[in-house]
């Protein structure tokens, strides 16, 4: 076999592979349900209570948006389907809202069965009061009913 | 213009040995691409600025290892260099202070140790390389003009 074929070989591997991985072809992902399920849709209850909240709602959800929430969680409301962070429709579904308040700006304090520690941002408590009022109060009413 | 054009022209052959070892450096280039391939589709691509930094990477280390199969070493090489080192300045920087665009993160898991070893091993192989092809890439100053040698002439 020539050289130049080698090259061509060596080339053609790098391609499928790297290009591969690239384009999203067998990424890799762990196959637990948990990565591959689907986004859940908002439950009637859940509806009921961002209505009630209304543009507290409405400026929660903005912060979470603005802020990459959704990269790393999956929440039906906000249409996001990250699978980095736990999915906040199954896991926040009971909490109050200090927990959910000290599960943002103190995320090593407890953490969640199935994820490593340390993994979510810690930057957070650098959210003004009312930033993290709204998005706190806006995570419960999205979650409820779950 | 004429830069780029020397690069891709440059001298394409160099010496088993460094070019073993731009070789290595060529894998370690690989492994952190495929790891930030594979972390942009875990859930990073919804990450502003982040994710498709990731995916900027992926494809510029592919690239660079095609150019060091076509015989491109010196190209390779500063490549390498252009990809790894700010990676290795953006995994250190998300871990403290304010972070990255933003964004941060805490301790390094298998993943980010995985991208991290690799980036690190991709830089000192590839100015290892360098230094050992330096001849042969160019990367030495040109040899001094030959001394005026003047000539006698006997009438």
């Amino acid at each position: 076999m020539s050289e130049a074929w080698v090259r061509w070989v060596l080339a053609a591997i790098v391609v499928v592979v790297l290009g591969g991985t690239i384009v999203g072809i067998d990424p890799g992902g762990d196959g637990s349900p948990e990565a591959t399920a689907p986004a859940k849709t908002t439950s009637a209850s859940s509806r009921t209570a961002l209505a009630t909240l209304g543009v507290v709602a409405d400026r929660g959800r903005k912060t979470f948006a603005d802020n990459g929430c959704g990269g790393c969680h999956r929440l039906a409301d906000a249409r996001s389907e990250g699978t980095i962070g736990p999915d906040l429709d199954a896991s926040i579904s009971a909490d109050t809202l200090a927990t959910i308040r000290r599960d943002i700006v103190d995320p090593s304090a407890e953490g969640t069965p199935g994820y490593p520690d340390g993994r979510m941002p810690d930057g957070y408590a650098r959210l003004s009061k009312p930033e993290l009022d709204d998005l706190v109060r806006y995570l419960q009413a999205a979650t409820s009913g779950r | 213009m004429s830069g780029i054009f020397d690069l891709l022209t440059g001298p394409r052959d160099v010496r088993p040995v460094p070019l073993a070892v731009l070789a290595a450096a060529a894998v370690a280039v690989g492994i952190g691409a495929w790891e930030h391939a594979h972390l942009y589709h875990d859930g990073y691509s919804s990450i502003r600025w982040i994710g498709p930094l990731f995916l900027v990477n992926a494809i510029a280390s592919l690239v660079v290892l095609l150019l060091l199969i076509a015989r491109r070493p010196l190209a390779f090489a500063i490549g390498s260099l252009a990809i790894s080192g700010p990676s290795i300045v953006a995994l250190v920087l998300t871990r403290n202070g304010d972070g990255l665009f933003g964004f941060r993160e805490s301790g390094y898991d298998a993943a980010a140790g995985l991208t991290l070893g690799a980036e690190i091993a991709a830089v000192l192989l590839t100015v290892l390389g360098v230094v050992l092809a330096r001849d042969q890439l160019g990367v030495d100053p040109p040899p001094p003009p030959p001394e005026d040698v003047r000539t006698e002439v006997l009438v």
